[in-house]
């Protein structure tokens, strides 16, 4: 091994939800860390002002093309986001792909929505209840005591309903009175047997690894963070087939740097993760590194949304009419479909976000002068929105590879994404349109619009699998503890190790597999087993 | 109120009354009486500047004088002003557009000049609002996901839209909602990360 300027046990790629949870784990329990992230460290005071829209170059428009895969980008937050111009990725023609990333100390947590719902047993063991696909080598039994610790931590906010689709949790008890409307709309789903909740959220304006795990990690002393420092290749020594070391690039100046390590920790977000293992190649390795089963790429999911599925308006609330306490809030539909009945058309099941009180879009009122004016009045501060979110099907087909013609501004090989959906996805988007409608029209709204297009993969940003894990070695990359089969010393801690995801956003359980492997990782070193 | 003392008279009256030196210092208390004084310069001052578009008028690029003249108009019936609320033509919004659509993608360009060009040979600019209905009545659709297939419908669609977030987004529809929530239209703005 090369001399060690360092003196850490464990080096870490990434600094979002996975590497900050190893980060705040492992040093924590006084094992010496350092993290590499790619991204600069920012200075929140700095780097960010109030500004007034029409003060903005583009009014408010975003320049023109600038971001022509992320829809989240407004021209307040764009540069926060990633451009392709330097770090391009490909996808066939008819078959975009919105890849949608932030590379800062902090990653996508320094933007994500804050929901935090556990995964259940139909998540984890999805294979054994309806037969498609593959289980978690987990279940929800050996997630949970993790779930446990970490929704304090993150000061989750929610309530418990004690269904088994959607597992209690240790929340916050949000006991907020719902609005009129929402407990309308409420009674309407309970007559359909549709289960809801309230928003289950972390709490504060951040609830980033900035702000709850590095700051904590980093007081023990034992956490250096690097930040500028991209990982081009994960090294392996050729005797042992170990991981032994990343050749990494300063992202300002180009230079190049190795750096020796005796255990790397990879959560560099789902698809980057991916990448670096595939461009990690050796003689020992040549398919990338921990892809002796050839399924490294595959299985690429994530969530499908319908945004704004139904908009609705509440009619008492029209011509700014609505009494104190009609208007306002939102809540959660939890999973209903597949569960003891089956649908023909379609595996799994789709959840809702709902919102009230708000306007409408221009465009969603037909009409242009004084009408239009009169009618947007009309509504405005009256309308109920559902936005769908859905499961979607695991499959091998859908994968990511090397591109060998595409390079970044660093001359790193770039990814190649194909990942269509199917008539499962579309079939169950339907049905969440026609639900929420009959929902709608239940509790006395009246319907403005409905829609079941989905947005493109990816959009969600929520993307997952591509680094499954699984028991048998030859359809999986990683053991149960994110641990890569092929070499002992890596753990893969990110979203990239999902083999299921359900309609629930995945942060919480990326942060809870993440403390479960780190607890696994220093028990294993504890043992002299790495 | 006291007997003002003019200025002239009011220093004669000091300096024959006390000594040189205290005369002196008293001269310098009438002087700062009269102008505060100076503030220290601040290091890196935060000095007060004025948004470009409240002192030039923005030159055209994009659009042709007809074409212009069309969206104006355009703007003037699909968003007039509506009391105390500028409309999309005092807001400069098709001004905006002219400066937008310059940089934008080659098939909403083509889509614009096109749409524009089939109201102008309609002479779209001279008629009145009832005339102009039958042009305009693609707008009256119901609303779906997707855009609509046919281009002129779809112009429509776009023009709408595009216009009325550049009307509310505008200096001038932000003075006009002052005590609004959110009507200023502010915001936490990322500067540049490097």
């Amino acid at each position: 091994m090369a001399s060690m300027k360092s003196d850490h046990d464990v080096l870490i790629i990434g600094s979002g939800a996975s590497g900050g949870m190893a980060a705040y784990m492992l040093a924590k329990a006084g094992v010496k860390v350092l993290m590499l992230d790619a991204g600069p460290s920012v200075d929140w005071d700095k780097k960010r002002s109030m500004k007034a829209v029409w003060d903005l170059p583009y009014r408010g428009f975003n320049q023109p093309g600038r971001f022509p895969h992320v829809t989240q980008a407004s021209e307040f937050d764009a540069n926060m986001w990633i451009e392709e111009e330097k770090h391009p990725y490909s996808h066939p023609d008819d078959d975009p792909y919105y890849w949608v990333r932030i590379r800062m100390i902090g990653g996508k947590m320094n933007r994500w929505g804050r929901a935090s719902w556990r995964l259940s047993n139909y998540e984890f063991k999805a294979k054994d209840h309806d037969g498609f696909g593959d289980n978690w080598p987990i279940s929800l039994e050996d997630i949970a005591p993790f779930y446990k610790r970490v929704e304090p931590l993150f000061r989750v906010s929610g309530r418990n309903e004690g269904i088994p689709q959607l597992p209690d949790g240790n929340l916050i008890m949000d006991e907020s009175r719902d609005s009129l409307c929402v407990q309308r709309f409420i009674d309407s789903a309970k007559k359909l047997g549709v289960p809801t909740t309230k928003a289950r959220r972390a709490t504060g304006t951040l609830a980033s690894s900035l702000n709850l795990l590095l700051p904590d990690a980093l007081a023990t002393g034992n956490l250096k963070i690097v930040p500028d420092a991209i990982v081009r290749e994960i090294t392996t020594d050729p005797n042992t087939g170990l991981a032994n070391g990343v050749h990494f690039v300063d992202r300002r100046n180009r230079r190049e740097y190795n750096i020796p390590a005796k255990i790397i920790v990879l959560g560099a977000s789902t698809l980057e993760s991916t990448r670096l293992l595939l461009n990690s190649k050796s003689p020992r390795h040549p398919n990338g590194l921990g892809n002796s089963s050839g399924v490294l790429g595959h299985y690429l999911f994530d969530q499908i949304y319908v945004k704004n599925t139904v908009t609705a308006v509440v009619p008492e609330a029209k011509a700014g009419k609505a009494p104190r306490g009609l208007m306002g809030g939102g809540g959660y539909i939890v999973r209903f479909r597949n569960l003891k009945e089956k649908q023909a058309k379609f595996l799994r099941g789709y959840t809702y976000d709902f919102y009230s009180g708000h306007g409408p879009q221009p465009g969603q009122i037909s009409a242009y002068g004084a009408e239009f004016y009169r009618q947007f009045r009309d509504i405005n501060g009256a309308c109920f929105g559902m936005t769908t979110m859905g499961e979607v099907l695991a499959r091998k087909e859908n994968h990511v590879r090397i591109n060998p013609k595409l390079q970044d501004a660093w001359g790193i090989p770039a990814l190649h994404i194909e990942h269509r959906y199917t008539d499962n996805e579309f079939n169950m988007a339907e049905d969440a349109m026609n639900m929420g409608m009959e929902m709608a029209k239940g509790a006395g709204f009246e319907i403005l619009t409905a829609h079941k297009e989905v947005v493109p993969p990816g959009e969600s940003i929520h993307e997952l699998g591509t680094c499954r894990m699984g028991e048998n070695p030859k359809t999986s990359v990683l053991n149960k503890w994110n641990q890569a089969h092929d070499v002992k010393n890596l753990f893969v801690v990110d979203g990239s190790s999902f083999v299921t995801g359900g309609a629930q956003n995945p942060t919480l359980t990326i942060l809870s597999l993440t403390m479960r492997a780190s607890e696994y990782m220093m028990d294993q070193k504890k043992k002299g087993n790495l | 109120m006291s007997e003002r003392i003019p200025r002239r008279r009011w220093i004669k009256t000091v300096s024959t009354s006390i000594p040189v030196a205290a005369a002196a210092a008293a001269q310098q208390t009438v002087i700062q009486a009269q102008s505060p004084p100076p503030v220290p310069p601040a290091e890196r001052p935060n000095l007060e500047v004025t948004v470009l578009d409240t002192v030039g008028d923005p030159i055209l690029h994009f659009f042709s004088k007809d074409q212009f003249a069309t969206l104006r108009r355009l703007a003037d019936i699909l968003l007039p002003a509506d009391g105390a609320m500028p409309g999309a033509v005092a807001t400069e919004a098709p001004e905006f557009l002219d400066f937008y659509l310059a940089q934008s993608a080659a098939d909403r360009q083509t889509r614009y000049k096109a749409g524009l060009d089939r109201l102008s040979g309609a002479g779209f600019a001279n008629l009145d609002a009832a005339r102009s209905a039958s042009l305009l009545s693609p707008l009256l659709t119901a609303w779906t996901y997707h855009p609509p297939t046919d281009e002129y419908a779809r112009f429509l669609r776009e023009v709408k839209e595009d216009l009325f977030r550049a009307m509310v987004n505008s200096r001038q529809f932000a003075e006009t909602q002052g005590g609004r929530r959110g009507g200023a239209g502010m915001n936490t703005y990322w500067h540049v990360l490097d």
